[in-house]
């Protein structure tokens, strides 16, 4: 059975149908959550939300994009109420309280084993994303995370073309400013 | 080309979504530029970077059997959960009307009612009706119609006095 097929079964109701549809996306909405709240209690209990919530909204769903789409769309204004609420909760540390290395620590840092810098770079990244502006941390982990197109992440957020694009150039401006130090020592 | 400019091509290139026109000019000015080819090498090491943190992950065990849990204990209507809402609100209100209520009810006093001859007549145990009935029981029917007619009078001050 077509995606529409089943969405059309779930609309009328049917709670296998819409069973199916959970298990074709749950791994799907519990990435994006995990990826951008990094906890993974927390994007279980949105995930289960956002499906909550798709099926009580499910027969506004007039088929006008895809169903992932729309789902997402759902996802991310959830996701996006979330951060909201819990802004104040956020860890306080922020990029400017990261210490430039010493030379020290770039000496020992050199001996660290490649897979100790890879968790470390990565960590350093999640954190820089966590501590920016909402609205640039949804287009990167949309874009550069999830791999959604210009035309996806417009319908989801409801953006013109223009926006996504000018958006995105903000949002990476501000990260590669933030990323500086860290870049600089990448390049050598 | 200016940096500026050439900043939001390279934005759209590591993207794939750059026509060949603008192309053209970017590559040209990343010649002369190294700030900007600089530029092009960061934006691709964070997108590089970024494709690394993505997490491919499962939910926690069960996800479908405790999703279909809530589905089955059935999602009350809007309509419902608005009355809930409101309910909540309306027990404090409710509690504070009726103490206004019966505070107002101690409180105020009702003014003093000036009796009618009839509740005078029954408040001293004398029956009104036994004076109705000695005027009836009158034998001249001139001294029962004065009789009636003083009743009537004074019924009609009563009456006066009361609306004052």
């Amino acid at each position: 059975m077509e995606e529409n097929q089943i969405v059309k079964v779930a609309q009328q109701g049917d709670k296998e149908a819409f069973s199916m549809l959970v298990k074709a996306y749950q791994n799907k909405v519990f990435s994006l959550a995990v990826n951008i709240v990094r906890n993974r209690e927390t994007a279980d209990d949105l995930a289960q939300e956002i499906f909550l919530k798709a099926y009580l909204s499910l027969p506004s769903f007039r088929f006008q994009s895809e169903f992932g789409t729309w789902l997402y769309q759902i996802a991310i204004n959830h996701i996006r109420d979330y951060l909201r609420k819990h802004k104040k909760e956020k860890d306080n540390l922020r990029l400017d309280d990261i210490a430039e290395p010493g030379a020290e620590e770039k000496e020992a840092s050199l001996k660290l084993a490649e897979n100790q810098e890879e968790k470390r770079r990565k960590a350093l990244l999640r954190q820089i994303l966590e501590e920016m502006p909402e609205k640039y941390r949804l287009i990167l982990s949309l874009r550069d995370i999830e791999g959604l197109t210009y035309e996806e992440m417009g319908k989801i957020l409801k953006l013109s073309p223009g926006t996504v694009d000018s958006r995105l150039h903000r949002a990476r401006r501000l990260l590669r400013k933030k990323l500086a130090l860290f870049l600089s020592q990448e390049g050598g | 080309m200016k940096c500026r400019k050439a900043e939001k091509l390279i934005s759209r290139l590591i993207d794939g979504r750059l026509d060949p026109g603008s192309s053209a000019g970017l590559e040209a000015h990343l010649e002369v530029c190294p700030s900007c080819a600089r530029l092009l090498a960061d934006y691709r090491q964070i997108q590089s970077l970024m494709a690394e943190i993505r997490t491919e992950a499962k939910p926690l065990p069960y996800f479908v059997e405790r999703l279909e849990a809530k589905l089955s204990t059935g999602p009350r209507s809007s309509f419902w959960a608005m009355v809930e809402r409101w309910y909540a609100a309306a027990v404090p209100v409710f509690l504070v009307i009726a103490m206004v209520f019966v505070g107002t009810l101690f409180l105020v006093q009702p003014s003093e009612k000036q009796l009618n001859q009839s509740e005078m007549l029954l408040f001293q145990t004398q029956s009104p009706l036994k004076e109705t009935q000695a005027i009836f029981e009158e034998d001249k029917p001139e001294n029962r119609q004065i009789k009636l007619l003083f009743a009537g009078l004074e019924n009609r001050e009563i009456i006066r006095s009361d609306k004052q």
